[in-house]
Order: C-alpha cells, then sequence, then structure tokens
C-alpha cells in the first residue's frame, strides 16, 4: 500500500468525531495538502467530522507542503506537527498554523 | 541588635489545580492558613502579622487583594504586607517573613502565597487564554520582547547550549521524566503520568530546545507557613524547622548577551550565594539533603544546578545522567514534582516550596520522603518576565 493510499484509509477509520475531545469536535476548517511529488487532495473538518478528498479545493482556509511520509508520521500522532515544521519535512504554505496543531492534538487523541 | 532565630512552626499545602472553579482567592488562602494554622496548633488570634504573597493583579482583577484577604483571615487591626516578585514571590515574602521575627517586630507571622489565574477573560475574543496571555505578558517588555520569545526560558536555555554545549535534548528530557516520576508519590500533584524519553522529545516543541512535557504546569493554588521566633518556636512544635540562610536577588539575565554573561541565571546564582553564606554553607551538593526549585522548564532546572554550585557551569546535564539528582541519589531535586509535575502558578510555588522542604525535615513527607543525612534543605526559586528574580531558603531542623 502506498502511503497516500494509507493516509486516505487512517482518515476516515481513526478521525471520526466521536473520538475527539469536545474542543476539536468543534473545529471547522479545509486543510490542502500539496505533497511533493503527490497529486493534491484536502480535508474537510466540519465540527470534528473529517472527510478526505482528491483534487483542489476553491477557498481552503490553509495549504501544507511538505513530505508525504512526515504527513503520514503526524497522522499516527507519535511525533507532534512542530518537529516537521523546525526540521522543513512540512510547510505552512499559507493560512492558520493552529489547523496543523489541531491536526496533529487530534492525531494524537486518537491515536490514544 | 543581633538578628533572632526564626522556626517555621506550621505549613499548609493546597494542591495545585488548573482551576478551582467553585473558589475565590480569599477562600483558597483561607483554606490554606487554615491548614498551616491547624499543623501548629495556633489560631489566627496568634498570628502577629501577615506577608502576602500574589503576583500578579490583572489575573485578579484586583489591586489590593492582600487587604481583602487579611479581612477575611479575621486579621483586621493587625500588620499586613504584600510582595510580588514574579514566579519568586512567595520565596521573597518568605524573606520579608523572616526579617519580621528576626528583627523582633513580630513573634508569630504567617507567610502566605495565593493565586487565581482562570477567572479572567478578554471581552474581545471571549477567550480566557487570550486574557491569561495578556496578564502574563506585562511581566516583560509587551512592545519589544514578547513578539519574539516565550519569555526569557528558550532564551537563556538556547544561550546556555551554544556556550557550553550542555545539557543535551535527552539530559533535558531526563528531567522531565524524573518530575514526574516523583510526582506519583505526590498526592498533591496537579499532573500524575509517568512519561517515556520519546514522549517527551517527540511532545510539541515550545520554545527548542523545550517541549511540552518539558514546561512547567499552570494553575492555581495556595499555601502558606507560620514562621516564629526561637522562644515561641520551642514551646510550639517539637519539630522546629529552622531558616538558616536566606538571601534574594535582583538581576536581569536577558539583557547581557555577551560572551561572558549569555547563558547565566545570575539571580539564582547570587541569591543562593547570600544563603549559603548566611547558613555557612560552602559544599552545597554535600551539605544539604534536597532542594527544590523552580523547573519553569527543565532545562532552567540543569542550568539552576550550576548556579546553585552543585556542579561546574556546564555540567549539570552530567547530574541528571549520574543520577544524583533522583529521589534516590545523592541529593534528590524536586523530590515532590517540582513545577514541570507538582505544579504551578508564581505566587505560591516559593511558599509551597518552603512548606514542601519543612516537612521532609520533619520527616512527614509520606511516600515522598527523601532521605535525610545532615538534616538541611534548600529551596530556590526563578522568575519574572527576563529571568531576573530569585529568593533562596536554607532551612535545617
Amino acid at each position: 500500500m502506498g502511503e497516500l493510499e494509507e493516509i486516505y484509509n487512517i482518515i476516515p477509520r481513526y478521525f471520526v468525531k466521536e473520538r475527539l475531545s469536545r474542543g476539536l469536535g468543534q473545529w471547522s476548517t479545509v486543510v490542502q495538502f500539496e505533497l511533493d511529488g503527490e497529486k493534491a487532495f484536502y480535508l474537510v473538518i466540519d465540527q470534528g467530522n473529517f472527510e478526505i478528498q482528491q483534487g483542489i479545493y476553491p477557498k481552503p482556509k490553509t495549504v501544507v507542503g511538505g513530505d508525504i511520509t512526515a504527513l503520514r508520521e503526524l497522522l499516527k500522532g507519535t511525533i507532534d506537527v512542530t518537529h516537521f515544521i523546525a526540521n522543513g519535512k512540512l510547510r505552512l504554505i499559507r493560512g492558520d498554523y493552529f489547523d496543523l496543531l489541531n491536526l496533529s492534538r487530534a492525531a494524537y487523541i486518537v491515536k490514544r | 541588635m543581633g538578628m533572632r532565630k526564626v522556626a517555621i512552626v506550621g505549613v499548609g499545602q493546597l494542591p495545585f489545580r488548573t482551576r478551582y472553579p467553585e473558589k475565590m482567592y480569599t477562600e483558597l488562602a483561607f483554606d490554606a492558613v487554615k491548614a498551616a494554622l491547624e499543623d501548629a496548633g495556633l489560631t489566627h488570634k496568634d498570628i502577629d502579622s501577615a506577608v502576602y504573597s500574589v503576583y500578579c493583579d490583572a489575573l485578579m482583577r484586583q489591586s489590593t487583594s492582600d487587604l481583602i484577604i487579611h479581612d477575611y483571615l479575621g486579621l483586621n487591626g493587625k500588620p499586613g504586607v504584600r510582595v510580588a516578585d514574579g514566579a519568586a514571590s512567595s520565596a521573597y515574602a518568605t524573606r520579608v517573613g523572616y526579617n519580621e521575627v528576626a528583627s523582633g517586630m513580630s513573634e508569630i507571622v504567617l507567610v502566605v502565597g495565593v493565586q487565581k489565574s482562570q477567572d479572567v477573560i478578554d471581552l474581545q475574543t471571549m477567550h480566557r487564554g487570550d486574557a491569561i496571555f495578556q496578564a502574563e505578558s506585562q511581566t516583560a517588555d509587551v512592545i519589544w520582547e514578547n513578539p519574539f520569545t516565550i519569555y526569557p526560558w528558550g532564551l537563556v536555555l538556547s544561550a546556555h547550549i551554544a556556550k557550553y554545549h550542555t545539557p543535551t535534548e535527552e539530559q533535558i528530557a531526563k528531567v522531565a521524566i524524573k518530575n514526574h516520576h516523583n510526582a506519583m508519590d505526590n498526592p498533591n500533584a496537579q499532573l500524575h503520568m509517568e512519561l517515556s524519553l520519546e514522549g517527551v522529545l517527540n511532545s510539541r516543541i515550545i520554545g527548542w530546545p523545550t517541549t511540552m512535557y518539558e514546561s512547567c504546569l499552570y494553575g492555581e493554588s495556595a499555601a502558606a507557613v507560620i514562621l516564629a521566633s526561637e522562644e515561641r518556636g520551642k514551646e510550639i512544635t517539637e519539630k522546629p524547622i529552622w531558616i538558616t540562610g536566606i538571601g534574594s536577588c535582583h538581576h536581569n539575565s536577558t539583557t547581557e548577551m555577551n560572551l561572558e554573561n549569555a547563558g547565566r541565571l545570575w539571580a539564582v546564582y547570587g541569591a543562593a550565594t547570600q544563603a549559603y553564606k548566611m547558613a555557612g554553607i560552602s559544599n552545597s551538593i554535600h551539605e544539604l539533603d534536597l532542594v527544590e526549585l523552580n523547573d519553569l522548564t527543565a532545562g532552567i532546572e540543569i542550568i539552576s544546578y550550576e548556579e546553585l554550585g552543585l556542579c561546574p557551569l556546564g555540567k549539570g546535564g552530567r547530574l541528571v545522567d549520574e543520577g544524583t539528582v533522583e529521589k534516590t541519589g545523592q541529593l534528590p531535586v524536586n523530590p515532590s514534582g517540582g513545577r514541570i509535575a507538582n505544579g504551578h502558578i508564581a505566587g505560591v510555588s516559593g511558599v509551597h516550596s518552603v512548606g514542601e522542604v519543612a516537612l521532609h525535615l520533619r520527616e512527614e513527607a509520606g511516600k515522598r520522603q527523601v532521605k535525610i543525612r545532615s538534616g538541611r534543605g534548600m529551596v530556590s526559586t526563578l522568575g519574572g518576565g527576563y529571568a531576573g528574580l530569585s529568593a533562596a531558603v536554607i532551612l535545617e531542623r
């Protein structure tokens, strides 16, 4: 299974509203991923409900670039996103840094 | 006139919690003072004067909280004074209380630290966190420093690492693991959780190299101690704990970024030096049984070892690697769990630590009790937006 495919499997399986904390259950945003050498995809997060889609979202709130392996690691919930930002493996192209922090927090919670 | 001996005869500690939603600051202070008076077998009528450590007006929306607490405690008509010196406030307050007794002005003095931190709200964003940040940021230059640093801790630590090439990230993480492990035996601790090296290192970077689990907690609490003269102290308890050394030092640690001064905590050094001299301590690592210090971040704890003279400059990480500062080591540091796991709020932590060391010296610290050999312990505090405020207290049984 490729890394992108793995991410497509992880999101609907683990990132469900019922498993998130109350604060993240109210989180709504759209995060566009433009990762190196990968097809674009985006996450629609609506009141804690996650949906992953292929392609380009018209007006995403946040756009993230970088390495798909780093994103896969982030979604495992073992390493905080700040480490990937610090070592340049993930980049905030534009938008809200807190969307990345929240994604990392959600990954940590669903892992637990 | 010679200075009189001063004893700690009563200890009262409330657990650190994220928030006491049901309590006002007056009630928190009351609960801690009641516990201290009960410990000493005294009543509020026995108190001659009171010293209040309340760190931040903005967090309490009250600028004369000491008067209100004084009234609430039933002490109207007696002397009272308030001390505010950042996260070191209540150790400074202990020094003021000490002076009150040692000088002969009072026989029995109450020292109480109290701080509410969560009962504020930003009326524009309706978030408590924004109001708390605004209040906390007033301890540094709000125009220049705050946009660039997470206060001075990251700045001092990274400068120290650049200068001495220590501590390593692993050594810093081990301090967090140690303090969290110690807190497992402390029923008053705010957080009870064992940590792994990987878990600490991979947690959120707060300000390199400090991660989330290496940062102090933030909450609410109150703590109190009762100080007494030698004569009254011996009447009150069979286990008086004597304050044999005390010092304080204001020294801005972030403006002198030249080669000599960068990465130093001169305030900690200055306060400890005064206290050691007064107590006649020349080799601290061999003459103390425990140290409670302000581990506002785990790296700051390691630099503090060096400033307290427990090891040479740049060698603090070794004390961690060699287990010297573990609860079962030669000199346990923060057996309570420290600010990282036991809990922290400026204005309270210092007097909480004074009480904590007194309990250890009385051998009444329960499961977290350390072995008492020389009968001496130390409290070192550090605070302020420039890491420039420190007070140190040497206690002896």
